[in-house]
């Protein structure tokens, strides 16, 4: 493949790269006692960019690949008829030539797919059986295998494979017309055993959706919140991270003043990094789709902004250094700026005293999606506890947390000491792109949050 | 094409093929300037087939891979449910006039230039917001299917959509303003651009004025912007998966009057020119309008043949499918029913209201059990039917099987949205909204 691709850039006066990717992936899933979908895939296509001098991007993607040449020509001239009005320069990388294979312990292409259905067809059992009041489960495997052939005009060429295995444990309650769900996931990159042994998760996962449908609806008001490792995971990479991606900002000077570098952005405790290249979590690329290397890098630290995420493109126009962070979800997308495995790290509160002197709050867990608009974000837990006297008390639904970034990450008032990288499987949305995802959290307590509802 | 019946001869009783082949252009500004033009080619086939009374299924975009297909979707077909499928056989195929060679014959250069008219027509905002827009054309789709019970048909629609979004970010304020235009049709979309950029130019002198109110308590007027999002229960609740499983709260309510009886909302995918209309279902069943609900009460689910076997019912022709997604109910055309109060009158309905344009969070949480809890992210004051200025840091939640049980009123007026909802302003004085100021 190296040779070929070298062969369709070379000598073309204008930067290209070309990304060429083989996925075989699997999915299987129950609803209720059925099995819902079952679906074996193959999916092959490549992706071309190129960059003409004083020209704008243009993108070429397709299926026969046979047709690369050709379509290396259709991207120049693609990309030769835009005219910007600023010239687009795209920050110095240096140039590699790396093959890198998924370090893989127990490989589930070596599974059939009945072996793969016993797994979560076990986990389904026991969903159905644990109460009545059960009524449908969501319970599925998906697994898939990619190998990218990356190589650009800078005689950069990347080789690598990508192994994802993930389950999905969920069950829908029912009561009259008050129907409750609740779900737990699990993915690894590393092993099919990973998804192995996880009876207590699914009993966890019946007797929450059971238990919820008991629970009173939460009222809305401003409350001392506790934010478990998961939902302040999917916090700081929702509410945070999405705003430190260089591209919402690279174009926008009021954007850049309110993002500018050393500002305070919440109490000194508190570190959030970005790190791409972390062996076996989710979000690990160990280069980006332009040929960066991850890195970790830090976007707050001691409290203040010290860094952002960058594309080649947004990094030369910020005149910063590329982190390693532009990402397309398959060959059918052009790179943009993501995250990667986002992360809280480890305060010094212990998670009995992030608890205590709390008269009423709220104990959110979990997270069932959020949403940001820049610096107002939204986003549902997947259960919650009212916290009376320092004490979790009774299990309320529909928490809702809604507000403002910036006075949010100003009202975390302790960080806890139980970092975790989360070991649920997570895809992140921009663009009408997804991207796998890793996050990690300590717990984490935030005063004075806004809880929707009635 | 090739042909389904030599595909799994020998290896399946039954079975459908699938093919799919698109060519988009997409034309991007960023920061008010072209900025990037893409080519994207997408083709591949999928398969279902029943062996030994089990459903596998397969899909591929690689074409030297097709056997391999048919091996792998024999192979699913081992741990595949168990059930009878009943294909269809061949109907008549009708014209929906979807498919324009205008569109197919737009050049490139025509979209741009279409481009660079709306960046100037509002590039009098240039120091106020950014602008980011896409213009895309789906140029020369075809869909084939073919199943062994002898239908056999392909048809090609053509897409072209522009979406235009302003936005300003800056400390303390965020404010984001987008309109969009498609159809099957370039005329429509051409004479659908100077009413969004009307519309833009409208809202963002709307939106010039902040009132600082509080909202407690005060009627809501939802817009065809924000209305979408209370509707997502419903599509999910009738949707035959959910029914069939067992989790949709609709179960058992066909025949019931469940909403207040100005809510009508009907299913149609044979709409001409519309981009959710299509001849058949992913399925090969002709498409037909669907009564989800009439003047409130609940009449029909969206069904394909696997939900409907199981409910004992009959398909609909609700089913659609891609080349890695197995058939599955989904909507094509979203038309809820107008109601009788102008646009003018609903707005002064009540002497105070605030009007809803943008909700987010849209989906979110237990979308089933219909709860919701919205920040939003648009809203005016309303007093005595003027819109005043912009109120900022609302939010409402609820139940949809509370809050739509009455409604105060359904404008006349409608508003296509995104090329397959066409929908009302609704005026509800029971909705919780809470903030402002």
């Amino acid at each position: 493949m190296r040779e070929r691709i070298f062969d369709a850039i070379k000598s073309r006066n204008a930067y290209i790269e070309v990304r060429i990717e083989k996925r075989e992936s699997n999915r299987i899933r129950f609803r209720g006692r059925s099995i819902d979908e079952i679906s074996a895939s193959s999916d092959l296509g490549g992706f071309i960019r190129a960059l003409a001098p004083n020209g704008g991007w243009g993108v070429v993607t397709f299926n026969r690949i046979e047709e690369l040449e050709k379509r290396v020509k259709d991207a120049i001239e693609l990309s030769r008829s835009i005219v910007p009005k600023e010239e687009i320069k795209l920050a110095d990388v240096e140039p590699v030539d790396v093959k890198i294979k998924e370090e893989i312990k127990d490989d589930f292409r070596k599974y059939t797919l009945l072996e793969k259905k016993a797994v979560i067809e076990n986990y389904n059992d026991i969903l159905l059986s644990h109460s009545d009041y059960i009524i449908d489960t969501t319970t599925a495997y998906a697994d898939s295998f990619l190998t990218t052939y990356y190589a650009n005009t800078d005689g950069t060429y990347i080789e690598k494979e990508r192994a994802d295995c993930l389950v999905m444990i969920g069950a829908i309650a029912r009561k009259n017309g008050n129907v409750q769900q609740a779900w737990e996931a699990r993915s690894s990159r590393v092993s099919f055993g990973d998804l192995k042994g996880l009876d207590g998760i699914a009993k966890e996962v019946a007797e929450r959706a059971t238990k919820l449908l008991d629970a009173e609806p939460v009222k809305a008001g401003r409350y001392t919140v506790i934010l478990d490792n998961f939902l302040a995971g999917v916090f700081i990479h929702e509410a945070f991270g999405h705003l430190s991606e260089a591209d919402h900002i690279f174009e926008n000077p009021k954007a850049m003043e309110m993002m500018k570098l050393g500002k305070r952005f919440g109490p000194i405790e508190l570190n959030v990094g970005d790190d791409g290249s972390i062996p076996g979590l989710r979000g690990t690329i160990y280069y980006d789709d332009e040929g960066t290397k991850a890195q970790r890098n830090y976007l707050i630290k001691d409290g203040l902004l010290v860094g952002r995420l960058h594309s080649r493109e947004t990094a030369a126009k910020m005149k910063e250094k590329p982190t390693g962070n532009a990402r397309a979800q398959n060959y059918e997308h052009p790179p943009i700026v993501r995250m990667t495995n986002t992360f809280i790290e480890n305060g010094n509160t212990p998670l009995d005293e992030l608890f205590s002197g709390i008269d009423e709050g709220i104990y959110a867990c979990r997270a069932y999606g959020g949403m940001t608009e820049f610096e107002n974000f939204s986003f549902s837990a997947g259960y919650a506890y009212m916290i009376r006297n320092g004490k979790i008390a009774e299990l309320v639904r529909d928490v809702v947390l809604q507000g403002n970034l910036f006075e949010t990450l100003q009202n975390i008032e302790a960080i806890g000491n139980d970092f975790i990288w989360l070991p649920s499987g997570g895809n992140c949305g921009k663009n009408s792109q997804l991207a796998p995802v890793g996050m990690g959290s300590p717990h984490i307590r935030i005063r004075n949050v806004l809880i929707g509802g009635k | 094409m090739l042909d389904i019946n030599a595909l799994i001869k020998g290896k399946a009783e039954a079975g459908e093929l699938f093919y799919e082949s698109k060519e988009e252009l997409v034309v991007s500004f960023e920061g008010w300037k072209l900025k990037k033009s893409e080519i994207k080619e997408r083709a591949g086939y999928s398969i279902r087939l029943v062996k030994n009374g089990r459903i596998g299924f397969s899909g591929t975009t690689d074409p030297d891979a097709i056997n391999d297909m048919v091996e792998k979707a024999v192979q699913s077909a081992q741990i595949g449910e168990t059930l009878e499928l009943e294909f269809p056989g061949p109907s008549e195929k009708r014209e929906f006039d979807i498919y324009d060679d205008n569109v197919v014959n737009l050049e490139y250069s025509d979209i741009v230039e279409l481009g660079r008219n709306i960046v100037d027509e509002l590039s009098y905002l240039i120091d106020r917001f950014e602008l980011k827009m896409e213009l895309r054309k789906i140029n020369s789709p075809k869909l084939e299917f073919q199943n062994t019970s002898g239908a056999n048909y392909s048809f090609s629609s053509t897409y072209f959509g522009v979406g235009v979004e302003l936005f300003k970010m800056e400390e303390g304020d965020v404010l984001i303003l987008d309109e969009t235009v498609s159809s099957t049709h370039k005329d429509e979309v051409f004479e659908g651009v100077p009413k969004i950029i009307n519309r833009l130019k409208e809202k963002e002198e709307m939106t010039r004025d902040v009132v600082k109110v509080r909202a407690d308590g005060v009627p809501v007027i939802l817009s065809p912007n924000s209305i979408f999002s209370l509707l997502i229960p419903i599509f999910a609740a009738v949707n035959g998966k959910n029914v069939a499983a067992g989790s949709s709260p609709l179960i058992s309510k066909l025949g019931e009057k469940l909403f207040d009886e100005k809510l009508s909302i009907v299913d149609d995918g044979t709409i001409p020119r519309k981009n959710g209309t299509t001849p058949f279902d992913g399925e090969g069943f002709q498409k037909q309008p669907i009564t989800i609900i009439d003047k409130g009460v609940i009449k029909n689910y969206l069904l394909d043949i696997v939900t409907a076997k199981k409910l004992g019912m009959k398909p609909n022709g609700s089913s659609s499918r891609g080349i890695f997604s197995p058939p599955a109910p989904s909507i094509s055309n979203i038309i809820v029913g107008n109601g009788d109060t102008n646009l003018k009158e609903l707005l002064k309905y009540f002497p105070k209201a605030i009007l809803v344009d943008g909700l987010l969070g849209i989906g979110q949480g237990n979308v089933l059990s219909g709860a919701f809890s919205n920040p939003v992210a648009l809203a005016f004051f309303v007093e005595n039917g003027e819109i005043v200025g912009r109120v900022k840091n609302l939010a409402i939640a609820g139940n949809i099987y509370e809050c739509l049980k009455n409604i105060t009123a359904i404008s006349e007026e409608r508003e296509w949205k995104g090329g397959v909802y066409l929908l009302p302003h609704i005026l509800l004085d029971n909705l919780s909204i809470t903030g402002g100021e």
